[in-house]
């Protein structure tokens, strides 16, 4: 079993400057950006979104890892295109088909990348800040960051019972789901323990000692916050326009897949060329 | 006159869910800038006793509680833990499990946040800390990329910071590389000497804080078996002769073979050069 996949929750040591824009500018960009995202169905604007992303992974330090992920979306992506080309039943399902799977690029993007810029840290604060208690805050936060370190421990503790002889994947699905259970014990054990030596760290340290507690850093919106927020609402105000006014795009932005070039007919061709092949 | 920072009383205490007492009628009493070593075997009772000294027993960690503790003249009793926690700055064993903040200056901050002191003190608290432990460069590093002997010394920052008079330290050095732990029981040292500050701490090293340790206290299976300083407790029967360290056990093996020590009453060496003039002596 894979335990890659945790890699992406890690919280990065090394800032890009991505991490210095406000979890709360952030938040409202990519509600903006999802929205415009899931209503367009044309493939320029979405070609237009997915160049506007491109500097945006860039300077968040992101380009390697999407690119990473993206080698394992492709295939289904590439799956869900070319099912939906020959099956949807309206007019140009090439057409819609193509711009799904753009959505699904331009989506994982965005979403990896404010998970990647988005710390642990600033959840918690955004919580204050919107007037959630504290504990509540720190745990979020402190759940967050023992992910890699409940990765690190699970992969000790795979070892260890492979030294052990137990098999994790041999056999059928049901079988390997059975080998877990000598994984899950020890690993729901440390992490028991872990809460409880630090319920007891945070109880030394004067947890809850006030009400008023204070703060080393708080978050505080800057002026490039400002910019994201503005440029936030308009996108926002941009697909409210479109969705409510129901305006037709500018015809450069239209551009439809032809007839000729319709999956289905192209199937339909090679299949028939496939069958005269065979029959003579 | 030496003011008595912390009085044992009597002291049992059993888990709410085991079947017998961690902790049998444990007495004794520590001045204020004494460095005590605690000594004991595995499952002797040593953290349960270290956990009285800043109430997280009985407080958070339910049983049946017995006589009682003071930290000067105060009984945990009638205290809280977070107030206990302005007097006694507490380390675990465990660094990683330990440490619940982003970065180690976070961490350091953690206890004066708790206690809302105002930003600008804290900034400066954080500063001063970091001077003292020479932590500047860890100090806006995460807790999980450092080595374990950095994140004990981010443990004990985070302990200092509320300025306790006295620090409780469980094991500190069990995780760390050799000379980690050594540079760990330097810094204590310093803390105990430069800056008065009262040290109790479980340690297994023994070797390595015989010359600046005041006093010993060695637990048996829950019992206070002997108390008192180095020379007392080397000398006591109670005291098992496989935990001595290397240079008194030496010693006391030479002596048993060719009898050194001339007459019972002369002090056993605790170091090389103690040992050396001890043997010039003769
Ligand atoms: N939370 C707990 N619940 C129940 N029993 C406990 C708990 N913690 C410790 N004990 C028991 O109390 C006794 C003393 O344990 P304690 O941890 O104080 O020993 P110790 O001297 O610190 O040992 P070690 O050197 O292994 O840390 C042991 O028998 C232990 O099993
Ligand atoms: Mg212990």
């Amino acid at each position: 079993m894979s335990l890659k996949i945790l890699e992406y929750f890690n919280y990065l040591e090394h800032k890009s400057p991505m991490h210095y824009i406000d979890p709360r500018g952030k938040t409202l960009f990519i509600i903006a950006i999802t929205c415009l995202t899931i209503y367009l169905d044309q493939i320029i604007p979405m070609c237009i979104i997915l160049v506007a992303l491109l500097p945006l992974i860039y300077f968040g330090n992101f380009m390697k890892r999407w690119l990473k992920s993206l080698l394992f979306l492709i295939p289904v992506i590439l799956l869900v295109v070319i099912l939906n080309a020959l099956f949807l039943k309206i007019d140009y399902p090439t057409t819609i088909a193509i711009v799904l799977g753009l959505r699904l690029i331009i989506l994982s993007g965005f979403f990896g990348l404010i998970f990647q810029t988005v710390s642990p840290d600033d959840i918690s604060q955004t919580l204050i800040k919107f007037k959630f208690p504290y504990s509540f805050a720190w745990a979020i936060s402190t759940a967050y960051r023992f992910i890699p370190t409940l990765a690190k421990e699970t992969n000790i503790i795979i070892d260890a019972q492979k030294s052990r002889g137990l098999q994790i994947d041999r056999g059928n699905l049901f079988k390997r789901v059975r080998n877990m259970i000598p994984l899950l014990i020890p690993i729901f054990a440390t992490a028991l323990r872990r809460s409880w030596q630090l319920a007891e760290a945070i109880e030394s340290r004067g947890w809850n000692a006030t009400k008023n507690r204070t703060y080393l850093y708080s978050l505080k919106l800057k002026w490039w916050d400002i910019i994201v927020i503005l440029l936030s609402l308009t996108l926002f105000a941009l697909f409210l326009y479109l969705a409510i006014a129901d305006v037709s795009l500018p015809f450069w932005m239209v551009y439809k897949i032809p007839e000729r070039f319709e999956l289905k007919r192209l199937f339909l061709i090679a299949w028939e060329w496939i069958k005269n092949l065979f029959s003579k | 006159m030496v003011e008595t920072a912390i009085k044992i009383d009597n002291v049992s205490f059993k888990y709410r869910n085991a079947d017998s007492f961690a902790l049998k009628r444990v007495t004794f009493e520590v001045a204020e800038g004494e460095f005590i070593l605690l000594a004991g075997f595995s499952g002797s009772g040593k953290s349960t006793l270290l956990k009285c000294l800043n109430g997280l027993i009985p407080h958070f960690h339910a049983g049946r509680f017995g006589g009682t503790v003071e930290i000067f003249g105060e009984s945990t009793l009638e205290s809280d833990t977070p107030q206990l926690a302005k007097q006694v700055g507490f380390v675990f064993q465990n660094p990683e499990n330990q440490i619940s903040n982003l970065t180690v200056e976070r961490e350091i901050a953690f206890p004066l946040e708790n206690f809302g002191v105002p930003k600008n003190e804290i900034i400066s608290r954080v500063d001063e800390l970091v001077a003292l432990l020479n932590m500047e460069e860890i100090r806006y590093r995460s807790p999980y990329s450092i080595s374990g002997g950095e994140q004990q010394l981010t443990a004990i920052a985070a302990a200092l910071a509320l300025d306790p008079k006295i620090l409780v330290l469980d094991e500190v050095t069990a995780h760390l590389s050799p000379r980690s732990a050594v540079h760990i029981l330097t810094l204590l040292n310093e803390l105990n000497k430069k800056h008065k500050k009262t040290i109790i701490i479980a340690e297994h090293r023994l070797d390595r804080c015989l010359n600046f340790a005041d006093k010993l206290a060695f637990l048996e299976k829950g019992q206070l078996k002997v108390f008192g300083d180095l020379q007392a407790v080397f000398q006591s029967k109670e005291f098992p002769t496989n935990m001595l360290p290397k240079i008194p056990s030496l010693f006391l093996k030479l002596d048993k073979k060719i009898g050194l020590l001339g007459d019972k009453t002369s002090t056993i060496p605790l170091t090389v050069d103690e040992l050396v003039a001890t043997l010039n002596n003769r």
